[in-house]
């Protein structure tokens, strides 16, 4: 028994290594099947552990808390008075930032006095249970974005340097972070290299737009000393959030002693956002309701809720691997089949060799499975090999899109995996032209021919074929999560094969029938043997078939995700990252910025006006609506719209909020660099729309309540020094002054959600 | 014994019947009192394997296989094993004159070294007969007379029936009874050692001749 092991073994391993080249290309077929089953399930898992593992450091803490950031709440609710009340008490402090006379919007943080309180609370609840620390920014939004106000520009006077509009970031140092260290890029931890209040830690990319070195002084705006430098830190410390933090990740940030509070005029302490530790993290739901029971101002974020976030990505990534699984499993079945075929046909002669001096049809079966098997053995473990170097490969683009660093790990479960469902595909799939092998009849061994093809029978193939789909299904079911599905896939894939087999022989006996030979004698004899090897060639092109249609679905769908992507984000954002601003000033800069980031595909500028609607032309009946008549369809409409409207159906506030977000902004887009929009009525705006006062409105509720229509003509009045953004661009474009008024034409309605897409062409020279 | 005859004639289809890798359409086929002709695959192959060898004129060996392991190969396979694999196989290739070609793989022999392999293979088991197809055919006379050599050496000394299928009259005079097939029939049944019989080898071989230049003239 174990001598004839070790002939099928042996033997199989000498054919495999005779036939080099044949070997060498069905091999690649499996490794190439296995390398994307390992590499995507092997990245899936640095991601999942990566994501999961990290949650109290990605989070900062157990829970995160952050006073409601999204605008106040809305007058007479609880909420707002009881905000006011904090605000009042002193618990919160509250800032406007005013900008031209408007208020722009309203910031509150959590003041000395809230923090102490909170602490005194969560002792008092938990003793010993909670620790808290606290981040603090050093001025509000706008003078951040200005560039003038505490924090906002730091200055090396070594080099003479200067840089903006940075993320100053007050911490205390001894316990910032709670999990997961910060440390410089030569490694010392945040504790460690603060020693006094006034030394300062920057990002690596602040450091090197400012050319200073470790030891060097540094100057803060407002502050009435100067910092030293201690130590540099990689910027992947502060951009933790998928999507967010971009200006962290652009132009840099620093960290300061929570004690530098003191070299600031007008600044006390104060917390933007809180961190808590906890004792016994299992304890994080209970005592995160608890707080926000207190303190219902907050928005919290837990570890819990970071891992919801985290198991979505994951299912997706999961979904994804198997569908990219499948698919190579297909690619690669299809070619295990084809290539154990083309074995078994040439090696005919050999086999009745065989069963002329003994062996069984069995045996011959099982020595073809054993040459399949270590062939999938093999195959799998090259393709482990090659999924581990793809990995490398992804993980930069995998780092992108979770936003951290992923650890390179062989994991065990993918490569498991792989050599699993790689050895088993290969030994399955090659069990049919197997079966064949086993068929051959001894006799032709005294008459060898190149045209006698082994076939199996039609019982041992009908067999064949079951205990294939069987051990498929169970892969697949591996993959998804019902038994049905599994079975479904497995049988649809079946048929479908079955179908194009037919087809295909049908197709091919036509050919070889009725393709006119020319009175070629080549051509004739060449369509002859194509219409006798009618089944084999519907086999050979059936394999090639379902390769090239399983590369075309892998591209496709690798295509169609990246469409999907950048599609949403296009819609969303106008691209990848959107970067605000509030000031004008700061575009030039920025697009200096991101002319030279690497990895900056392609960037446009959107800019925002301020503007209040003067009249309504319809064009259907030229009629002209003023926009007290504009109102009233509005206020009709909110009338109308339920439950969601109802109530505040007369408050001129709400009318007016609305008529502000629908009507109260124009964006001026790039016209060399346009998003892709989908308009559903008209026409998107174009190159040729550059100087005209064409514009597309974005479709909402307000746009149906008023009945804009294409080919209507909106005139606005620009509200400049009582605009938002307007004015600080006036003069630089035409007609963005204040008191300007401008009449456009509805060239087109875009589906909603997206900022960009509401656009007027003359707001920006071609 | 040697079945002689042209191109056609049925030789080979008479050795496919005795070594039981044909079935006939009529008539029985015993092998060692034993009637093969409705036999399962099965048991067919048992056969083969344990009373019959073979030897074919493209030698047909294992070419990913060494000498030594091409002839130990039924014994391997052997149902019930009566010698050692290795062992039996040294043995017979030493008998043979190859014992310093054991490791080598076919393509490092030469024809008459391989159709000598050939032949140990067909005697790993020790069958009682043996069939050959043209064993000499594609090699020069050197290398024929080494093989048919071979051959007498293994009926003398292992007691073995030797059938030869040839259309060679040189191979045909060295054997004991010589059978003429023509058109799938026995014509002639002949003990070329008798001096009369062996008159009648050489008319026949002249009739050969003569019918081949024919042949080549047409």
């Amino acid at each position: 028994m174990f001598e004839q092991i070790a002939f099928y073994v042996g033997h199989s391993l000498n054919d495999l290594c005779v036939n080099g080249r044949r070997t060498f290309f069905a091999l690649l077929c499996i490794a190439a099947g296995v390398a994307a089953i390992v590499s995507l399930q092997t990245l899936a898992t640095m991601i999942d552990a990566t994501l999961r593992g990290n949650l109290q450091a990605n989070n900062r803490g157990d829970i995160q808390l952050q006073v409601v950031t999204a605008g106040p709440p809305e007058p007479g609710s609880r909420l707002y008075a009881r905000m006011q009340r904090a605000v009042n008490d002193g618990f919160l402090n509250q800032e406007v930032a005013n900008f031209f006379g408007q208020d722009l919007f309203t910031e509150y943080r959590v003041s000395a006095r809230g923090l102490a309180e909170i602490r005194r609370w969560l002792d008092t609840q938990y003793p010993g249970e909670v620790q808290i620390t606290y981040r603090q920014a050093l001025g509000n939004m706008l003078s951040l974005v200005l560039g003038a106000g505490n924090g906002a520009t730091v200055t090396a006077p070594a080099t003479g340097n200067q840089a903006t509009h940075l993320t100053p970031i007050l911490i205390d140092a001894q316990v910032y972070p709670f999990y997961s260290a910060v440390t410089s890029l030569d490694g010392v931890p945040l504790a460690a290299l603060f020693k006094s209040p006034s030394d300062i830690v920057l990002s690596e990319n602040l450091a090197d737009t400012l050319d200073v070195k470790v030891g060097d002084v540094v100057h803060v705006t407002g502050a009435s000393v100067d910092f030293t430098l201690r130590g540099v830190v990689p910027v992947e410390a502060e951009v933790k959030t998928i999507g967010l933090d971009a200006l962290n990740a652009i132009f840099g940030f620093y960290y300061l002693d929570s004690r530098a509070v003191q070299y600031f005029n007008n600044l006390e302490t104060q917390a933007n956002v809180l961190y808590l530790q906890l004792k016994d993290p299992a304890r994080v739901e209970e005592i995160d309701r608890a707080i926000l029971r207190q303190f219902p101002y907050f928005d919290s974020t837990t570890t819990e809720d970071l891992e919801q976030v985290y198991a979505e990505l994951a299912s997706n990534l999961n979904q994804l691997v198997t569908v990219m699984g499948l698919l190579s499993l297909l690619i690669g079945s299809i070619g295990i089949v084809n290539t154990m075929q083309v074995i078994v046909r040439r090696r005919t002669l050999e086999v009745a060799v065989l069963k002329t001096i003994g062996l069984q049809a069995r045996q011959v079966t099982v020595l073809f499975l054993v040459e399949a098997f270590i062939m999938g053995v093999v195959g799998s473990l090259a393709g482990i090999v090659l999924g581990w170097g793809t990995v490398f490969v992804l993980k930069s683009a995998a780092e992108v899109f979770v936003a951290q660093q992923l650890a390179f790990q062989v994991a065990p479960g993918p490569a498991l995996n792989g050599l699993v469902v790689g050895t088993l595909v290969t030994t399955v799939f090659g069990f049919l032209p197997t079966l064949s092998a086993g068929q051959v009849r001894p006799a032709i061994v005294l008459r060898p021919s190149d045209a006698i093809v082994p076939k199996a029978g039609c019982l041992g193939t009908l067999a064949a074929l079951v205990l294939m789909m069987g051990a498929l299904i169970l892969i697949v079911r591996g993959l998804v999560d019902s038994w049905q599905t599994a079975i479904a896939i497995i049988v649809g894939a079946f048929v479908a094969a079955g179908v194009f087999y037919v087809l295909l022989t049908i197709l091919i006996w036509l050919v070889g029938r009725f393709f006119p030979s020319f009175g070629v004698v080549d051509l004739t004899v060449a369509l002859r043997q194509m219409r006798v090897g009618r089944r084999r060639n519907a086999t050979t092109l059936l394999a090639l078939v379902v390769g090239v249609f399983s590369l075309s679905v892998i591209t496709l769908f690798t295509d169609t995700i990246t469409n999907m992507l950048d599609y949403a984000l296009n819609e969303g954002f106008g691209g990848n990252a959107v970067v605000t601003t509030i000031n004008p000033m700061m575009i030039p800069r920025l697009e200096e910025t991101l002319g030279a980031m690497e990895g900056v595909r392609s960037y446009q500028v959107t800019r925002s006006y301020g503007v209040r609607l003067v009249s309504l032309e319809r064009a259907g009946t030229g009629e002209t609506l003023t926009a007290n008549d504009v109102r009233g369809l509005m206020r009709e409409g909110i009338a109308q719209g339920g439950l969601m409207y109802g109530e505040a159906a007369d408050r001129p506030r709400l009318v007016d909020q609305m008529m502000r977000s629908a009507l109260g902004n124009l964006g001026g887009i790039d016209l060399e660099n346009l998003p892709r929009t989908n308009v559903v009525a008209g026409r998107g705006l174009t190159r040729d729309d550059a100087g005209a006062p064409a514009l597309v409105v974005t479709e909402s509720d307000a746009v149906r309540w008023i009945g804009i229509n294409v080919g209507d003509r909106l005139t606005f009045e620009f509200t400049g020094g009582g605009s938002i953004f307007g004015s600080s661009t006036g003069g630089e474009q035409e007609g963005s002054g204040a008191g300007v008024t401008i009449t456009f034409e509805v060239v087109g309605i875009a589906e909603g959600g997206g900022m960009v897409n509401m656009g007027a062409a003359p707001y920006k020279r071609p | 014994m040697a079945l002689l005859g042209h191109r056609g004639s049925g030789k080979s289809t008479l050795l496919g019947l005795i070594g039981g890798l044909d079935a006939p359409t009529s008539g029985k086929v015993y092998i060692d009192g034993v009637d093969i002709t409705h036999l399962k695959e099965r048991a067919l192959t048992r056969i083969r394997n344990e009373k019959i060898g073979f030897v074919f004129q493209a030698y047909n060996l294992i070419p990913t296989l060494t000498a030594l392991e091409n002839v130990a190969l039924p014994v391997q396979f052997a149902r019930q094993r009566r010698f050692s694999p290795s062992q039996r196989a040294q043995e017979v290739l030493e008998m043979l004159g190859l014992s310093d070609r054991l490791d080598h793989r076919p393509a490092q022999l030469s024809g008459g070294q391989q159709q000598r392999v050939a032949i140990a293979r067909a005697l790993a088991n020790n069958p009682p007969l043996l069939l050959a197809d043209e064993p000499t055919g594609n090699l020069d006379t050197e290398a024929s007379a080494v093989v048919m050599t071979a051959l007498h050496d293994v009926r003398r000394n292992m007691n073995t029936t030797v059938v030869v299928v040839t259309h060679d009259m040189d191979v045909a005079a060295q054997v004991d009874r010589l059978i003429l097939l023509v058109d799938g029939c026995v014509v002639e049944d002949i003990d070329p050692r008798s001096s009369a019989q062996l008159a009648a080898v050489k008319q026949l071989k002249e009739q050969l001749d003569k019918s081949k230049s024919a042949g080549a003239q047409a």
